[in-house]
């Protein structure tokens, strides 16, 4: 009887009922309000008063204090605004491989899961094969080879995520097109390629969209970690960059390990949990 | 034809509420039934009726935190359980009541084999009992193939399923069954099968049943009495001859002619107009006056008492179209407490 | 009278079950929908009549056997003049809700049917289809997602979008089953209309006897995959010939 009285329910309220699930996760509110705040930080990152990062002064290896509050490297830069430029590099990075991979494997995902046969045979046998291979490894190698720079990065992550957006489109897909409705509009005389990009994919993408934000959170860390190996160009003012030059001095510096290292830490958090608040916010069974 | 029998269930003006988002929603307005000991009584209503509330009411199965008894008295064998708690639920041993429902499939454990299933139920209910003879006992008293008790629930077909469910609920030696839309997912001849299996079963073990139809035609061929729910109200009650016979309320006549697919002079087949209330709002006359062809003034003002129709003390209805008498009255309480 | 509106001839398809088992679902059937007739395609589950149902509207390709478009073989037409043809035969499902995109508004529905069809005047056509359903006034409708309508509401839209392509048959695959018996009139009232106004014929698939004996011309009655028995609804179901028709009329309890 639960469901005749849910549909008693008001018009709106499926929507409302999205964004109750979504503010009932508070941690994903929390990391919501967190990403927000990065990017508008990023945004304005020039605006913003206070050294250049990369501006080498006398004032080396400064503690934290009220003139640096992060403290300074051991070429006399300010930390602060090391992490306040980084922003932009992870938030560019994140973004742009994420879009990338979901791009890639939402197209190639409903294809696969769409015609299915040889075609979906091959994309799936790839795509397990780029899941197989450990992706920092092939990331590391590929960039040590091709030379460092932030379109090779983004390139590189993109091509390791998009396996895992094609699997989960693809299932989405394979379910979608059994249903009704798009048999009901197959009898309208609608060409096949047409239903896809019409009927079933825009059914299809609610899961993709928290993949996709999870995947933001891999691209982070994984350009932090190529960073930190040094596999990035050295004029980019990069939380990883920091991490890599910070470590040689973790006994008589912390601060230059701590603070990109927690920079890194939360904001990969947050975008995990703002995946996962998505993916509960779009699962019309998880109850608020 | 007065009972004989003691009532194992009797629900009084019962008023059940849901909470949702969207606020209140009235799933029994206040709903009285009785059954007796080895009677078998038909609760017919559509979707959204109350029906399936109005049985989990009984064990105790409507959500705790959302729903909420706001009046009357539910009784089991004379004993108060509206009130109970889960926990309380939990501990009562060897209740007198058991259930199947419309889909067997979530009630059985996916991976359990079916023999096990039985036993357990067993245990719980009297855990001295030889529970192997007896589980072979209930597989042979539901008619399914002893060789089935090894096997899980996914290899049966829908009926044998049903069937399982059926040997899982008569472990507890229930003395009332209540059968919610028990076939609804099946096959008629499938239908046909479990419907005559608890004719048998009822005949063997003496046991009461509630049974939980949208169904007039699974009614007829399987209760003495039924009552007509709309609403969260029972508009018509009686002995299924007497209101198969002249059904009083004009949403039964409605039913019936609906379900028939009867047909009128100019060849247009029956229909109720307008569609079901919407539970949310406060309904102080009768819930089907929106949709009644034969409405009156009185009908949206308010819900009339029952009255008992001329044909013995075995049929009421509560219809303006029948105004209750000072004698009818006494005859309900009479009907209800018997 | 010409050639019958839908002919299958010597129909065969089965399934390949996940454990790889090949489940023959149609044995065989052959029958014939005329113009403005009504056919009743009576079984239980699994007795092959919805495969049925789906290789006649052209969603599945039999394994064997002919389908016939207004005397025309699919097997002798362009993809473009199949994709036409079969346009002529519109489905009706049992659960309107999964059969409507719950994305698209009543006014997206309509109008993908009717652009579809390259109809004219788009805006009055949708209007007066919805009214054509009884669902009046049609403008209040045209915003409204799926979800917001009730069911007999819901079933009515998806008539209406059938309607939409000028079908001459109308596959309805239990079309009652998830409606309330209040709103079981309703929609019978409503199939019977459009068959006079219009002249549908309907290939009606059922499990319930009392809508096949209320509704069709004639009957076939199908069983595990092959049709047992066919013929005039009267004769069928008042004095069925075979043992399995029956047995099925036996089994559904009577409400006299």
């Amino acid at each position: 009887m639960p469901l005749s009285i849910r549909e008693c329910a008001p018009p709106a309220f499926a929507m409302r009922r999205m964004w109750r699930r979504f503010l009932a996760y508070r941690a994903g509110v929390l990391a919501a309000a967190y990403v927000l705040l990065l990017v508008l930080v990023a945004l304005a990152t020039p605006f913003l008063p206070g050294p250049d990062p990369r501006q080498i002064s006398d004032e080396v290896m400064q503690a934290p204090s009220l003139a640096h509050l992060l403290g300074t490297d051991e070429l006399g830069r300010d930390v602060l605004s090391g992490i306040i430029h980084g922003i932009e590099v992870s938030l560019t990075v994140g973004f742009a491989a994420a879009l990338a991979a979901t791009i890639i494997g939402v197209v190639i995902g409903a294809a696969a899961g769409y015609y299915g046969g040889a075609l979906d045979l091959l994309v799936m046998r790839i795509a397990e094969i780029f899941q197989v291979v450990p992706s920092f490894i092939l990331a590391a190698v590929i960039v040590a080879l091709s030379g460092p720079g932030l379109t090779r990065v983004v390139t590189v992550i993109a091509l390791l995520a998009w396996p895992q957006v094609a699997r989960l489109m693809r299932g989405e897909v394979m379910r979608i097109k059994g249903l009704e409705f798009v048999d009901a509009v197959r009898c309208l005389g609608v060409r096949e390629p047409v239903i896809l990009a019409t009927e079933v994919v825009p059914n299809a993408l609610a899961p993709v969209l928290a993949a996709g934000t999870l995947i933001v959170a891999q691209a982070i860390l994984l350009e932090a970690a190529l960073s930190f190996l040094g596999l990035s160009s050295a004029d980019l003012v990069s939380w990883g960059r920091m991490l890599n030059s910070g470590q040689r001095f973790l006994y008589n510096a912390w601060w230059l390990s701590v603070f990109p290292g927690s920079a890194i830490f939360l904001t990969v958090l947050a975008f995990n949990l703002l995946g996962d608040a998505i993916g509960v916010a779009l699962n019309p069974r998880t109850e608020a | 034809m007065p009972q004989t029998k003691p009532p194992i269930l009797q629900l009084d003006d019962v008023r059940l509420t849901f909470r949702t988002r969207a606020g209140t929603v009235r799933a029994l307005n206040g709903a009285s039934l009785t059954v007796h000991e080895g009677e078998a009584v038909g609760l017919v209503g559509e979707s959204g009726s109350g029906k399936s509330t109005l049985a989990r009411a009984v064990l105790g199965l409507n959500p705790e935190r959302s729903s909420r008894i706001e009046a009357g008295r539910i009784l089991i064998a004379g004993r108060d359980v509206t009130r109970l708690s889960q926990a309380e639920w939990e501990a009562a041993r060897g209740h007198p009541v058991a259930m199947v429902f419309q889909d067997p499939l979530s009630f059985l454990n996916p991976i359990m084999r079916i023999g096990r299933q039985i036993a357990e139920s067993i245990e719980r209910h009297a855990p001295d009992r030889r529970v192997e003879q007896r589980v072979g006992e209930l597989i042979e008293l539901v008619k399914l193939p002893s060789s089935l008790a090894r096997a899980y629930p996914h290899e049966l077909s829908g009926g044998m399923r049903q069937r399982a469910l059926l040997a899982v609920a008569l472990a507890c030696e229930p003395r009332l069954l209540i059968a919610d839309e028990p076939t609804t997912a099946l096959d008629v001849t499938t239908q046909a099968e479990i419907l005559a299996l608890l004719r048998d079963l009822r005949e063997k073990l003496g046991m009461a049943m509630l049974l939980i139809t949208h169904d007039l035609g699974i009614v007829a061929s399987a209760c003495e009495r039924l009552y007509v729910i709309y609403a969260g109200r029972v508009l018509e009650w009686g002995r299924a001859q007497d209101v198969f016979g002249a059904p009083a309320h004009p949403y039964t006549v409605g039913l019936f002619h609906a379900a028939r697919a009867d047909r009128d002079a100019q060849g247009r087949f029956a229909t109720i107009g307008g569609e079901p209330p919407d539970l949310g709002e406060t309904a102080q006359g009768c819930p089907f006056a929106p949709r009644c062809p034969k409405a009156m003034a009185e009908c949206a003002r308010a819900m009339p008492h029952a009255s008992v129709l001329a044909d013995g003390e075995t049929h009421a209805v509560r219809c303006w179209l029948y105004p209750p008498t000072r004698e009818s009255e006494t005859a309900v309480e009479r009907l209800g407490e018997a | 009278m010409g050639a019958p509106l839908l002919s299958l001839r010597g129909i065969t398809h089965g399934f390949r079950r996940s454990g790889g088992a090949l489940v023959t679902a149609v044995r065989d059937v052959s029958l014939e929908v005329g113009e403005g007739e009504t056919v009743a395609l009576v079984g239980e589950s699994g007795s092959g009549k919805s495969t049925l149902g789906r290789i006649a509207l052209g969603l599945i390709r039999p394994d064997t056997g002919r389908v016939f478009i207004a005397g025309r073989t699919l097997g002798e037409m362009s993809s473009g003049e199949l994709r036409r043809a079969r346009v002529a035969f519109q489905p009706i499902f049992q659960d309107a809700t999964a059969s409507l995109n719950p994305r698209r508004t009543v006014r997206d529905l309509l109008g993908q049917a009717l652009r579809q069809r390259g109809a004219d005047s788009i805006a009055e056509l949708r209007i007066d289809l919805l009214e054509s359903v009884g669902l009046r006034p049609g403008r209040v409708y045209l915003e409204r997602y799926p979800h917001e309508l009730s069911g007999g509401q819901r079933q009515r839209l998806a008539i209406a979008r059938a309607l939409a392509m000028q079908p001459r048959l109308i596959v309805a695959d239990e079309p009652l089953s998830g409606a309330d018996v209040s709103i079981r009139g309703q929609i019978l009232n409503l199939l019977s209309d459009l068959k006079k106004e219009r002249g549908l014929a309907y290939l009606m698939i059922t499990h319930d006897i009392s809508i096949a004996r209320a509704f069709a011309d004639r009957v076939a009655v199908m069983s595990q995959g092959q049709v047992v028995e066919q013929g005039p609804a009267a004769e069928v179901l008042t004095r069925p010939a075979q043992d399995y028709t029956k047995r099925l009329l036996a089994a559904v309890p009577e409400l006299r």
